[in-house]
């Protein structure tokens, strides 16, 4: 049985109006009808049923123009809202709607915004047009009723249904013209300045096209020409304040407006904007107001030397005054403006001035402050003192950080300068009459001393002291072995002076000194005792050498002022490991360590009862303490018992207190022992018991007593005398109930005893009509009485019984998905304690698809979510989803229409996501009978195959390696071969891979090889074309050329022998070959000296 | 000098029969046919002829020819490779065949030697042309052809388990061998017959791999994919595979329980299926149930051959299946068993939308019959992600087609292709890997005997006539004779040239 | 082609030699191993011809290396005028033995290895009878060039003598230019030989009163 929900409610109305004509909408969000139904005619209930939860709109619709208030109720059904609990959405019925249109003469529309009254015996309603002039009273209960419009009356009877008013009743003659002024258009003053001025606006048309209304005249002003091709429509007067106004203008485009201003001695003001075209639709419009340009003024700076900039705040026109200081201002129009002056070195107020048409020149105006600067030489900001000597006014300054320097703006006149500084400077202060004469200049210095003290230490021996001086600026000495020390060299200011020692401690730590203008000589500490350092695992109190000192946990350090070693004794509430072996010694370092073992746990049991057998269990693991109570301590009426247990940090402890007479709260008390001391407080009081009965005696009445603190309530069965016992209850206030099928039951006020009522009830059964199958799960709601009702579903027999019913009579009404039940509703009348058997027949006439969504192997599949959408039947829509077993039932398919079904989109992603079921899209038209159709639904593959073809040279194919990438990450890679198939199947995510080749030695020379791929010249590795993988198998054929290029080269090039040798070799040739030329020479050359002579002799032999 | 590959014609003997030419290496000079037959012997002489002149080897044989070379007619783009190329290939080997027979790809070198051999009028002698003229000398020269010892054709086979108990679930085999055969065992390349159907058995397995890996998507069925050896060697492999399967008694491989058997060969020219079967199934069993969900998606066409039993040869593969009792049939594009396309070496391109439509209707019938649903159910199933990829058919057959597939060169060490299928097959295989039956020829009289030396050098080089040597040599001595006398008689021409008035003095 | 074919082109070449040798009286006077001698001094001249070129020759500049390898011919004269003065024979038999051992031992080095390579190999071609002729010119040419060379040594230089030895030295380069083919570049060559030779031989018969008649009988 799938849940059903209803929503009902009544749709009530001042007036009868036919019920049946008024339709209520169950719309889902997207718009798509759901389920419709009819007010019932006697009391304008409705019901709809709601098969699953959403969110839905309630919508009512009468015939056109009826009003309901509220139109449409958004549900959102989910277990909370009105319809699941059974409230009712009422439609309030308002009444009919008046309707009528408002034009203005000459065209068809009208004005949007313009207000019209209705008014009927008592009250008036206005309402605004709407974009071209209609208007619409809605909700206008049946009645006489009048419309007034701007004086126009007309009259109109609503009876049972809207009212249309013709068009004719109301015409605007025309519009009015106005200008208005905004602040942003005029700037900051009123824009019209010229009093006692005379001026008219002209207004003109291209075709002659009059004002209505008789008011303003047509004639031109004087000295004005209208531009030819205009006519004149009519002409305003200028008010004092620049207002004008054109009490009725026609409707129509392309007006023009002209302004004509004459100052009062009769010149002319330019004025912008020279025309205004305008078009005047159907309604009032507002102007800009037109413009007065102006004329030119000037003045002259004094004692301020040339070139001086000029700024006139309101224009913003800007000009510098020339050597002498004089200055033009452009264009200024009457009234007040502000010059702003500047130039460095002097300071110049903002002057106001006066422009009057009257006078073109300014007065003087005179510079108000000059500039004084000087240098402080310390080597950080000091404040200066200015003091005037005629007025004593006091003026502030500050020195610059790094160069010391300071400038101030002063009047006219003598002034004292004084630095303020916590050291003293020097010159202490200056006398200056400003404005400065040439090349004065003022300067100031500093001071600096000597800090010098003692240290007494208790063994005469202090060596090993550390003194530190802190302050503006900070220095650290050791005192040598007599305590003294001394700082040189401290500038002025305060600092303070602090002594430590890693054994002993001393009186005062720190002391304060401020160094003004003379050294400090008598610094004194005295030595008080010795250190003792703790390491605490909790805050408690020691007991050493007789005092008591305060130890927060961690790690503290203490001064005992004695000198021997004594022990260490705890008075806290910890037990601390080696607690015997405490020990302070004052000539060692180390620190002493406490650590807690265990805490005191104290327990106080409070109890007003004097009692003896008060005895506390304390359950640790197995462990087991009983501590019997017996001393208390007696505070007003309560007696307190205590006890106390030491227990480890972390220990689970159960505490139970047990006595006869008493009954503890907590009765039982589990705990952790926290890592401190901790106390907890039981409290016990007296156990009460009452008893009851139920009158007449009934058997089997289950009576619930309830306290109000929340204890678990006690339950008792009545006995067949009708009686019963419960107890024992803590508190005095307790309610009781008694349950029995079939029976109500009252409780008999201050007494513990129920009457029982027995109810009459009623049995209804719901077949089918021709097959008088039992019908399960149809809804039936019974309303009757004054505001009985009940909603509930029949048994799997199609039965129901209805008990508890006062007497009365019921309207029952059965729903269910696909059938129709005739009657709709039927009346049954309950007397006082009777039975009733009503029988409903319901006819079919919606059917429904229903089958098993299977995977191709037959598998069921469950979640899939399936839609049947009929767009001829105004685009009706159910949805089913398959269940565990694979089963689908789409519901409520009407007879005649033809539905697609088909997946629907499960926006989750929880479900398994199935994108294809066969065969793709599935028609079905919904005769008389239900259909069977089994579907078959294929899950997404998201993956796919990679594979590459290596085609090269067979030697080279080893060296290379083919790896797969994605994004930065090397998913795969693989030796050289010819066909190569991927192992891992790639996910089809959409992301880039990449396929990297690289040639293993491909290291740089020797010899570089070279890979082409396609067209990619990379020199050691490659990336193939990235690839998306969306198709379910990836195949690449990579084409490699290796190229040997032998990079060294073709060996040595030979040194390039030089053409010298050569040549010389030619000579050699030519010489052996001229050798007897040559001899002949040499010999000639004998006889002309003596010592070649023996040579030729020996060589003629 | 001219060096051009030449490709040894394929020489095996098969079922006792010697096919090819032991002769191995040729030298002597070029003739074409047309002057061959002028002349009255051809002894010494090498016949170059065109392969439209196959007929014509017996004669050029019986005059005496030293050596046939046969030039392949220029390559043809378009599909259907010519008929009567075919069937002159088919007649290459009618009879084995003495002299040496090589097979040269047509080239402008080859040509060249063909106009050069075309001498007109051998008879007459004349001088002129025996002193310019030139002969086109063919010279090859290869080491003898050796038998392969112990040749070792693997056959590979894996399965995809079916949901539930293996044993008890039905099974259906597909069948493909990979190798080829043509007239020279180097251009065999087999793309139609039988690359189409290696690519088809890794598609129909990586197609089936993915539903059996899928979620809820695992049939109740087993299937074996087998791709066996020594195909075109009498189907041997699968002989091997067949009986290992039903004799040996502890076979672990279920072929032998095997609902049915589909073959697949030459599905690749067109877009049509032919069921080759030797008996007509019976109407209730699974092989009928098959046919009719084929004839769903478009009427195959059954073709009924009973096994002639005298004959050893086998014409299909699922013969080798119905001989040991299971039921098999081949599926396939050619109407009848003899197409010479199956054994050509012009089978070089294959129709690739055909073959996708073709493998795509398989893919459907057998998922059909898996699944037990209608056929139009599982037309649709076999869409998006789950649709034939005709980018890895096209990337099978391009790996098988790119080298020579005929069982000589597969036995060669180098030769990579059975261990690539190997890998591809174990790739789609989810948990097992392929097995492979070895088949290897009984020592005493084996089944075939194979040849290596598939493959020479053709050298064409220009060589003038004996009678221009000895031409030239009379010449020579001419010359000679005038040198001696010229020499001799030097002191003739010294007197001359000596001075008149100089006389001898003493 | 064949065995026949390097028969064919070995005789062509060597038998001149053989002939000159024996009806030039060489072999009377018994100065065979002055003849090898001389050939060896030939392939020593050769060789360091070689040498040099090696080294010295760059590519860089264009007609350089051309133009030094022929000039080296004048090297070859050189060792020739040397050869022919120290040889150790006296009288005009000087000149036959060095030109002809020179001419011999070039056929030797030059032809020999490519006849055996070429000849022997299957295919035909026509240059390794080319070769041939072109020794026997070469023979011729290097008579000339020795008659001449041993004028030089006797007589004074006159210019024509030079005229001759310096073309003799350049002739491979100027038959290099020639843009002829083989055969007619064989025609020429003979022809030139032919008339150099004659006009050398009559040039030293005009040199000398005494006859060279009894060189050749």
């Amino acid at each position: 049985q799938d849940d059903m929900f209803t929503c009902g409610g009544f749709i009530r109305s001042s007036m009868p109006i036919p019920f049946e004509k008024v339709k209520v909408k169950l719309l889902t969000t997207a718009g798509n009808l759901k389920a419709e139904t009819e007010g019932t005619a006697n009391n304008g209930y409705y019901l709809l049923p709601v098969y699953d939860k959403g969110k839905y709109q309630l919508r009512v619709e009468g015939p056109n123009g009826w009003a309901f208030d509220p139109p449409a109720v958004d549900i959102d059904l989910n277990g909370e809202d009105s319809c699941s609990q059974g409230r009712d959405i009422n439609f309030e019925f308002k009444g009919f709607s008046v309707m009528g249109k408002v034009i203005s003469k000459g065209s068809t529309n009208g004005p949007a915004g313009v207000e019209v009254i209705l008014v009927d015996a008592g009250s008036t309603r206005t309402v605004k047009t709407l974009e071209g002039g209609n208007f619409v009273f809605p909700a206008v209960p049946p009645g006489v009723y009048s419309i007034k419009f701007r004086g126009e009356v007309a009259a109109v009877e609503v009876k049972n249904d809207n009212v249309r008013l013709n068009e004719s009743v109301f015409v605007i003659e025309g519009y009015s013209l106005k200008v208005s002024f905004t602040e942003n258009r005029a700037p900051c003053r009123p824009n019209w300045d010229l009093p006692k001025a005379k001026g008219s606006v002209i207004l003109a048309h291209k075709d002659n096209v009059p004002c209505c209304g008789r008011s303003l005249s047509k004639d031109l002003p004087k000295g004005f020409s209208l531009p030819a091709e205009y006519h004149v429509s009519c002409v305003a007067k200028i008010s004092t304040d620049g207002s004008y106004e054109f009490p009725c203008v026609k409707a129509a485009s392309k007006y023009a407006l002209f302004a004509h201003v004459l100052t009062q001695s009769g010149q002319a003001v330019d004025i912008s904007p020279e025309k205004m075209d305008l078009d005047v639709t159907h309604a009032d419009r507002l102007l800009d107001p037109f413009q007065v340009t102006g004329f030119p003024v000037s003045g002259a700076v004094k004692d301020a030397g040339g070139k001086v900039e000029i700024k006139v705040l309101e224009t913003g026109f800007e000009t510098v005054s020339d050597k002498d200081g004089t200055f033009r201002l452009g264009s200024l129009r009457g009234g007040k403006y502000t010059l702003q002056l500047r130039k460095n070195g002097l300071h110049f107020e903002n002057k106001v001035i006066h422009v009057d048409p009257s006078k073109a020149s300014l007065p003087d105006i005179f510079p108000d402050k000059f500039e004084v600067c000087g240098d402080v030489r310390v080597s950080d900001s000091v404040d200066i003192e200015i003091t005037e000597v005629k007025s004593n006014q006091i003026i502030r300054a500050r020195s610059e950080v790094s160069s010391g320097r300071f400038c101030s703006l002063l009047v006219r006149g003598e002034h004292i300068i004084r630095p303020k500084h916590s050291v003293r400077l020097s010159p202490w202060e200056v006398k200056i009459q400003v404005p400065l004469t040439e090349g004065q200049r003022l300067v100031f210095s500093q001071f600096s001393a000597v800090v010098r003290g003692k240290v007494a230490c208790l063994g005469k021996v202090c060596a090993g002291v550390k003194v530190a001086l802190n302050g503006a600026s900070t220095a650290k000495t050791v005192a040598n072995s007599d305590g003294s020390f001394m700082f040189k060299s401290v500038d002025p200011g305060t600092y303070e002076v602090c002594v430590s020692h890693s054994k002993s401690c001393f009186e005062k730590d720190c002391q304060p000194i401020t160094v003004i203008d003379q050294n400090i000589e008598n610094i004194q500490f005295v030595q008080r005792g010795y250190t003792l350092r703790l390491e605490t695992s909790h805050e408690t109190e020691l007991e050493v050498a007789g005092n008591v000192i305060k130890v927060n946990s961690g790690l503290s350090s203490h001064c005992i002022a004695e000198s021997k070693t004594i022990p260490i004794k705890s008075v806290g509430c910890h037990k601390f490991a080696k607690a015997d072996k405490l020990v302070f010694s004052p000539n060692s370092e180390d620190t002493v360590v406490l650590n807690a073992e265990s805490h005191r746990l104290k327990v106080e049991i409070n109890s007003k009862l004097l009692v003896e057998d008060l005895r506390l269990t304390c359950k640790k693991g197995e462990e087991v303490q009983v501590a019997n109570l017996k001393e208390y301590k007696k505070s007003g009426d309560t007696y307190i018992y205590l006890t106390e247990l030491y227990q480890p940090k972390g220990a689970e402890l159960i505490l139970e207190p047990h006595s006869e007479s008493l009954v503890f709260k907590p009765p039982q008390l589990t705990m952790r022992m926290p890592d401190d001391c901790i106390a907890i407080a039981i409290s016990g009081r007296t156990g009460i018991f009452i008893d009851g009965a139920i009158k007449p005696a009934i058997a089997g009445v289950e009576v619930t007593v309830s306290t109000k603190e929340n204890a678990k309530p006690c339950k008792a069965i009545t006995d067949v005398h009708g009686k019963y016992r419960a107890g024992p209850l803590e508190s005095q206030e307790y309610t009781i109930e008694a349950q029995k099928e079939g029976y109500g039951f009252e409780r008999i006020p201050n007494s513990n005893d129920m009457t029982a009522v027995k109810y009459s009830r009623i049995d209804i059964r719901v077949v089918d009509g021709e097959t008088n199958a039992p019908l399960a799960g149809a809804l039936v709601s019974i309303a009757g009485g004054s505001e009985y009702r009940n909603t509930t579903r029949t048994g799997a027999q199609g039965e129901l019984a209805l008990i508890k019913l006062n007497p009365g009579d019921y309207y029952v009404r059965v729903m269910m998905k696909e059938y129709k039940f005739e009657p709709l509703s039927t009346m049954v009348s309950v007397s006082e304690n009777s039975e009733e058997l009503l029988s409903i027949k319901g006819k079919k006439v919606a059917y429904s698809v229903m089958g098993k969504v299977t995977s191709i192997t037959g598998e069921a599949e469950q979640g899939v979510g399936l839609e049947a959408i009929s767009e001829k039947c105004d685009r009706h829509e159910e949805d089913g989803i398959s269940d565990r077993l694979g089963q689908f039932r789409i519901r409520g398919l009407r007879e005649g229409c033809t539905y697609e079904i088909r997946l629907k989109k499960r926006s989750d992603d929880a479900l398994p996501h199935f994108d294809r079921f066969l065969p793709a899209t599935q028609s079905v038209s919904i005769q008389r009978s239900d259909i069977t159709m089994d579907l078959i639904v294929v899950r997404p593959l998201k993956s796919t195959t990679l594979s590459v073809a290596l085609r090269a040279d067979p030697a080279i194919l080893p060296t290379l390696r083919v790896s797969v990438w994605n994004g930065g990450r090397q998913l795969y890679s693989h030796r050289g071969a010819r066909f190569l198939t991927f192992p891992q199947d790639i996910p089809l995510d959409g992301s880039k891979y990449h396929i990297e080749l690289h040639h293993q030695n491909a290291k740089p020379p020797p010899h570089m090889s070279v890979i082409w791929i396609n067209d990619v010249n990379n020199l050691t590795d490659f990336t193939s074309p990235a690839f998306f993988t969306e198709k379910p198998y990836h195949h690449l054929e990579l084409e490699i050329q290796v190229d040997e290029k032998t990079a060294a080269g073709h060996g040595q090039t030979p040194a390039p022998a030089s053409p010298f040798v050569a040549v010389l070799s030619v000579f050699v040739a030519l010489a052996i070959f001229y050798r007897k030329e040559l001899g002949d020479l040499l010999r000639h050359r004998q006889d002309s000296s003596p010592a070649a002579g023996d040579r030729r002799k020996n060589k003629s032999r | 000098i001219v060096e051009l590959p030449a490709y040894r014609m394929q020489h095996f003997e098969l079922l006792g029969i010697t096919r090819g030419s032991k002769a191995y290496s040729l030298n002597g000079e070029a003739v074409t046919w047309s002057t061959l037959s002028g002349l009255r012997s051809g002894s010494g002489m090498i016949a170059l002829l065109k392969w439209s002149e196959i007929p014509l080897i017996r004669e050029a044989v019986a005059r005496g020819v030293f050596g046939v070379i046969l030039v392949l007619p220029p390559d043809s783009p378009e599909l259907p490779p010519n008929e009567d190329h075919m069937a002159n290939e088919f007649a290459l080997f009618e009879e084995t065949h003495s002299t040496s027979i090589y097979i040269v790809k047509d080239s402008p070198e080859i040509r060249e030697a063909f106009e050069r051999a075309h001498r007109p009028n051998a008879g007459a002698f004349d001088l002129g042309r025996l002193w310019s003229g030139k002969l086109t000398q063919l010279t090859i020269t290869a080491p003898a052809p050796q038998v392969i010892r112990q040749p070792r054709l693997p056959t590979l086979h894996g399965m995809l388990p079916g949901f539930g108990v293996q044993e008890q679930l039905p099974t259906v085999a597909v069948v493909a061998h990979y190798d080829a055969f043509a007239a020279a065992a180097d251009l065999a390349y087999g793309a139609d017959s039988n690359g189409s159907g290696i690519a088809a058995v890794l598609e129909l397995l990586r197609l089936f791999s993915r539903l059996y890996s899928g979620d809820k998507m695992h049939p109740r069925a087993n299937l074996i994919f087998v791709l066996s050896g020594g195909g075109k060697l009498n189907y041997q492999g699968t002989k091997k595979l067949v009986e290992d399967a039903v004799e040996s008694a502890n076979s672990d491989s279920i072929l032998a329980d095997s609902l049915f058997t589909i073959c697949l060969e030459s599905i690749g020219s067109k877009p049509e299926l032919v069921a080759h079967v030797s008996k007509p199934p019976r109407p209730d069993n699974a092989m009928r149930k098959f046919f009719n969900i084929l004839n769903v998606t478009g009427d195959v066409p059954m073709v009924h051959k009973k096994i002639n039993l005298a004959e050893e040869m086998r014409v299909w593969e699922h013969e080798r299946f119905s001989l040991s009792k299971l039921p098999a049939f081949t599926l396939s594009s050619l109407a009848n068993h003899n197409s010479r396309s199956r054994m050509s070496l012009f089978d070089q391109r294959i129709d690739i939308s055909a073959l996708e439509e073709n493998v795509r209707r398989i893919a459907v019938a057998i998922s059909a019959f898996v699944y037990q649903r209608p056929a139009e159910v599982t037309d649709e199933f076999f869409k998006g992600e789950l649709a034939v990829s005709r980018e890895h058919l096209q990337a099978v057959v391009d790996f098988v087609t790119s080298r020579p597939r005929s069982t000589q060169v597969l036995l060669e060490k180098s030769n990579d292709v059975v261990s690539s299928l190997e890998k591809m097959m174990n790739r789609y295989l989810l948990k097992s890997t392929a097995k492979i039956s070895i088949f290897e020829p009984d020592r005493r009289e084996p089944e075939f005997v194979l040849y290596d030396q598939t493959a020479a050098t053709l050298q064409i080089s220009e060589v003038k006539p004996v009678l221009f040597d000895i031409l030239l040599f009379s010449i020579i001595v001419v010359y000679l004779a005038v040198v001696y006398v010229s020499v001799s008689e030097f002191g003739l021409v010294v007197r001359a040239l000596s001075p008149r008035k100089a006389k001898k003095v003493d | 082609m064949t065995l026949i074919h390097f028969l064919n082109c070995l005789s062509l070449a060597a038998v001149p030699y053989v002939i000159t040798y024996r009806l030039s009286g060489l072999s009377e006077h018994g100065c065979f191993w002055k003849c090898v001698q001389a050939a060896s001094c030939y392939a020593v001249c050769q060789l360091g011809k070689m040498l040099f070129l090696a080294t010295f020759v760059i590519d860089s500049v264009p007609y350089y290396g051309e133009a030094l390898r022929h000039s080296m011919e004048v090297l070859d004269l050189v060792v020739l005028q040397t050869v022919m003065s120290r040889g150790g024979v006296y009288g005009d038999l000087r000149f036959l033995v060095t030109g002809f051992s020179w001419a011999a031992a070039e056929f030797i080095f030059t032809r020999l290895l490519p006849f055996w390579v070429g000849a022997r190999g299957v295919e035909f071609s026509w240059r390794y009878l080319q070769m041939a002729l072109d020794s026997n010119i070469g023979l011729v040419f290097h008579l000339s060039t020795a008659i001449l060379l041993a004028q030089w040594k006797s007589s004074e230089r006159s210019t024509p003598l030079v005229l001759a030895l310096i073309l003799l030295t350049y002739r491979a380069a100027l038959f290099d230019a020639l843009p002829l083919d083989p055969w007619a570049l064989l025609a020429v060559k003979a022809c030139a030989s032919a008339v150099i030779g004659l006009s050398a031989l009559s040039y030293t018969l005009n040199n000398n009163q005494k006859g060279y008649s009894n060189v050749f009988h």
